[in-house]
């Protein structure tokens, strides 16, 4: 069709009709506002505003809330994405809203910050005994081997078996061969521990401590017993 | 046409002779049973029974030990001084030395399962074997503690009863042949006694005005008559709709204890002190089904016996079920019941769990005495904290073995498969011993789980007698027996070894103020 000035004057005028609002266009004047992965940068941004540590396992919205005047200029999404995200914090550390304390947890969230979220609902009430266990240190756990390990006539013979356990897990081993206790099989070692505390077999507070704390990957606190493992382990042959 | 006054004046009719006779009451006992047996409802089975032997070692340990140093310490034997030893394999050849640890025996008669699995046979039910004991020396005691085993030999094992399972302290010395020489041997004894009315005590202070004056009632009518109340301990009614010989007694037990049978005047000074019924056991038999059929099939032809066995489906005959024993028992409960209040433990033929300690029988079984238990609570199973606070009700159903507090006296009793088991060990026939030697051992079910079968448990293992009862029963025993032992701490125990009903007739009343026991035979002629 030979070109009519209809046609003519709407092509050389798309601009034109554009400008006019005639055709709906694309506009990036307004920001994108979907969640995105914090990176590690943005979260030094963030370590630098002191938290208040009001619960230790809270990971609750609400108490975002709180913070959130104090984060900086992130949207609010982040800052609440933050916190779930936000790793428990290990139980060694004591109950104190400090600044000090602050700044070492938050040091904590940014190791495991890109790790898996681990989400736990209320804290279960805890006794006295186990907020006794939770204030020992690891110095303590560690000088607690120590002790154990010198009694012994003869040092460890197969180094490589046992380098690469953690002191924690050494100490657990030594708890589940002691027979004193019961056996080691079909009880988690926490009940164990438990069940000699009930019959006032003093079972030491350093087991006890090691089995509260929580890690995550290969800090992880085996329930169960080692030897219980290897018993229920179940080999698929020919 | 006769007139009344001549029909009564030639003696054809008469008036009543005398005021219709007072409807006699029966006098209400104080009861709190205790649910020590109790087992959740959600109960895992994953653990191993090795806790259970942990758990009575560490919890009778102190008390034996306590005891053989203060009977031990200082001993000089031969110029050597009796030293004590931490672990069973720290005695050493020549030694003299104490040591305590749990009893093992080891049987070639007893069924054991390791046997069995290397063997590699499987057995669909367990055989049950009459006697462990062999008698000829096959047998051996060990003692066996967290460390190791090792055998015991020596005179003075033969003046006590040993089971597997006892908590014992042994002291002697280790000879050439790697075994262990007993001198001398001692229990934990009787465990520290309660005083009467100890668990109803505190309740009595903190209750209502109303519980008071009850209480109050009951005491000031303990002083002013001596009305004794009594309880009845029954076992073995066996209730089965093919045996028939006991049918009759069955019914004139009934009549007694409603306070029907015999003349007023006994009516009234003994039959209304029977304030609560006890049966211990086995209350329903479902053996007489079994026995019929064996006789069928000698006069049936092969071809009804192939019928018979295709009626099986899913595993088990259905046509050998039989509802009418547990209605028997049903109508006997209901119709005992608005007079008496009555407790019922579970035997080794009721329909309860196979395993110890067993749980209450369910009230679906009854469905007429039903009324009389408490109601299904509504979201019941859940609250484990709930049963210690409800009323028991009129129908107690309760846990073989059970305990609980009867007009303040502290009784435990079982349905007898307990001392069953441990007869099976020993080679005397002295059951009111056995049941003396649990006592002194402070264990109701020592073979539990050696050979009797029970609940893998791992936090607490109720089977340890922590307070000494001031009565202990055991039902279904073949005869009636009775004994008062008494502890090295002025404890004082009375053992009823409660006969069979079906076999003997019998029917033991315990007086509660004095814990005397009568035996009532009920005879059919």
């Amino acid at each position: 069709m030979p070109v009519t000035r209809k046609s003519a004057r709407s092509r050389g005028g798309a601009a034109a009709a554009a400008a006019q609002g005639k055709q709906q266009t694309l506009s990036f004047h307004h920001r994108v506002t979907k969640p995105t992965v914090k990176t590690g940068k943005d979260l030094v941004k963030e370590e630098e505003t002191p938290e208040t540590v009001t619960k230790k396992k809270d990971i609750k919205v609400k108490d975002d809330t709180t913070e959130a005047p104090k984060a900086e200029s992130h949207s609010e999404e982040e800052g609440e994405e933050h916190h779930e995200k936000k790793k428990k914090q290990p139980h060694a550390k004591v109950k104190k809203p400090a600044k000090k304390a602050a700044t070492k947890h938050v040091k904590e969230h940014v190791k495991e910050h890109v790790k898996e979220e681990k989400e736990k609902e209320d804290e279960p009430k805890r006794s006295e005994i186990e907020l006794c266990a939770l204030e020992i240190p690891q110095s303590a756990i560690d000088a607690y081997w120590n002790k154990i390990d010198s009694a012994r006539m003869a040092s460890t013979v197969h180094k490589k078996h046992t380098q690469d356990l953690t002191t924690g897990e050494k100490v657990l081993r030594y708890f589940d061969v002691s027979s004193h206790y019961g056996p080691c099989i079909g009880i988690t070692r926490l009940k164990r521990w438990q069940r000699a505390e009930k019959l006032g077999l003093n079972p030491p507070l350093e087991v006890l401590a090691v089995l509260l704390k929580e890690g995550e990957g290969e800090d992880k606190v085996k329930e169960r017993a080692h030897m219980d493992e290897l018993m229920n382990s179940v080999s698929a042959g020919p | 046409m006769v007139t009344l006054d001549e029909v009564l004046g030639s003696g054809l009719l008469q008036k009543p002779s005398g005021d219709a006779p007072e409807a006699l009451q029966r006098q209400i006992t104080n009861y709190k049973p205790l649910h020590t047996f109790k087992l959740e409802k959600t109960r895992p089975y994953q653990q191993q029974y090795a806790d259970i032997y942990f758990l009575r070692l560490t919890k009778i340990r102190p008390a034996v030990e306590a005891a053989a140093s203060v009977a031990w310490e200082g001993t000089v034997l031969g110029g050597e001084k009796v030293k004590r030893v931490e672990r069973v394999l720290d005695v050493r050849q020549g030694e003299l030395c104490w040591v305590a640890g749990t009893v093992y025996m080891d049987m070639p008669l007893k069924p054991s399962i390791l046997e069995d699995v290397s063997k590699d046979r499987w057995i669909s039910a367990p055989t049950s074997v009459g006697h462990y004991y062999s008698g000829n020396g096959e047998d051996s005691v060990m003692l066996e503690d967290d460390s190791g085993r090792i055998r015991l030999v020596g005179n003075a094992l033969q003046n006590h009863f040993m089971v597997t399972g006892c908590i014992v302290a042994v002291m002697g010395t280790e000879n050439a042949n790697g075994e262990f020489e007993v001198i001398d041997l001692l229990f934990a004894e009787l465990p520290p006694q309660p005083e009467r009315w100890s668990l109803s005590k505190g309740k009595k202070e903190a209750d209502s005005s109303e519980d008071v004056e009850m209480m109050d009632a009951s005491f000031s009518g303990q002083s002013h008559k001596p009305s004794s109340k009594k309880i009845a301990l029954v076992s073995g009614l066996e209730f089965s709709n093919a045996d028939t010989s006991y049918a009759m007694e069955l019914n004139l037990l009934l009549e007694y204890l409603l306070g029907e049978a015999l003349d007023p005047s006994v009516q009234r000074d003994e039959l209304s002190h029977i304030t609560r019924l006890i049966i211990a056991g086995n209350s329903i038999s479902t053996t007489a089904a079994e026995q019929a059929k064996p006789a069928a099939a000698f006069d049936t032809t092969t071809v009804t016996n192939k019928f018979q066995s295709q009626n099986k489906k899913y595993g088990y005959d259905s046509s050998s079920y039989n509802p009418v024993p547990s209605q028997l028992l049903d109508s006997f409960l209901s119709e005992l019941l608005p007079t008496m209040p009555v407790t019922l433990l579970p035997g080794a033929l009721d329909p309860a769990n196979a395993s110890y300690p067993q749980q209450p029988i369910h009230p679906a079984v009854f469905p007429q005495s039903r009324t009389y238990m408490p109601p299904p609570k509504a979201g019941a199973g859940k609250d484990k904290d709930a049963p210690e606070e409800e009323e028991p009700g009129w129908f107690d159903s309760v846990t073989n073995p059970w305990e609980g507090e009867i007009e303040g006296w502290r009784v435990l009793g079982t349905g007898g498969q307990n001392l069953d088991d441990v007869f099976k060990y020993v080679e005397s026939e002295d059951r009111l011993g056995m049941m003396e030697a649990m006592c002194r051992w402070r264990c109701v079910a020592p073979t539990a789980p050696d050979t009797l079968w029970s609940y893998p448990f791992q936090e607490d293992e109720p089977f340890v007698i922590k307070e000494c009862p001031h009565l202990f029963f055991v039902g279904c025993q073949p005869e009636f027996g009775t004994k008062v032992i008494h502890g090295p701490d002025r404890q004082a125990v009375r053992l009823i070894a409660v006969p069979s009903f079906s076999e003997t007739r019998e029917v033991v009343l315990v007086d509660t103020e004095t814990l005397d026991v009568e035996r009532v035979k009920i005879v059919a002629e």
